[in-house]
């Protein structure tokens, strides 16, 4: 409507498009600022309780910072990439309705193509909770590992950590 | 990169304050939800 406005001399025909594009220009800036203050904040406040809990039960040092670090990726996750997820599964969801209404056998041959890749899904993501597990608990034991100031022990661990990750990033593709 | 194992019980106390910020947190997916509707409205 806006392109054929300006093609027919009729520029009154844009202000819809300003109109949306201030208004998503809006939601967005304002989204941003709300999510900002509001991970940030969960941030801190997750850490303090981690950090007093743990303190008060005797944890080691080299515990709480590696968890404290784990909570901020949590908290990254949640801010960066949990809406891009929730995007997706919208998208899905709405174009599989639409197909099916389109139609219905297309719908369902589509949503039976889904069973396999959720079954490899869930196959990949149980193991990679296991070595999501192991990995923590190798990055928990770093600050001791270094101050330990061993070289053999810097060894076995940087060793650790990289074979976890090289095995999370495999199960990653295979999915 | 790794994630923390939330259902293990060494993330107890950030879980507890997670739950707390749970509305919050909702309410700013909708606001991204609503933000990429917007996308469909453009040529």
């Amino acid at each position: 409507m806006a392109i054929n406005g300006l093609i027919m001399g009729a520029p009154q025909l844009l202000w819809p498009f300003v109109l949306i594009w201030l208004a998503h220009m809006a939601i967005g800036a304002c989204r941003q600022l709300y999510d900002t203050r509001l991970f940030s904040r969960l941030n801190a406040l997750m850490s303090k309780k981690a950090v007093r809990d743990q303190s008060n039960d005797g944890v080691a040092i080299s515990e709480i910072t590696a968890r404290v670090e784990m909570i901020e990726e949590l908290v990254e996750f949640m801010e960066d990439e949990m809406p891009v997820l929730l995007a997706l599964v919208v998208g899905l969801v709405g174009s599989l309705a639409l197909l099916a209404l389109y139609d219905l056998w297309w719908g369902v041959i589509m949503l039976g193509l889904m069973v396999p890749i959720l079954i490899i899904n869930a196959v990949t993501g149980t193991r990679a909770y296991r070595n999501n597990v192991a990995l923590n608990t190798e990055w928990e034991k770093q600050v001791e590992a270094i101050s330990d100031r061993r070289p053999r022990r810097w060894h076995v661990h940087f060793g650790r950590m990289a074979k976890l990750r090289i095995r999370l990033s495999d199960l990653d593709a295979a999915s | 990169m790794p994630r923390p194992d939330a259902s293990d019980s060494r993330a107890d106390a950030a879980l507890d304050a997670l739950k707390q910020k749970s509305l919050p947190i909702a309410f700013t997916y909708l606001l991204s939800l609503v933000e990429n509707l917007f996308e469909l409205a453009y040529p």
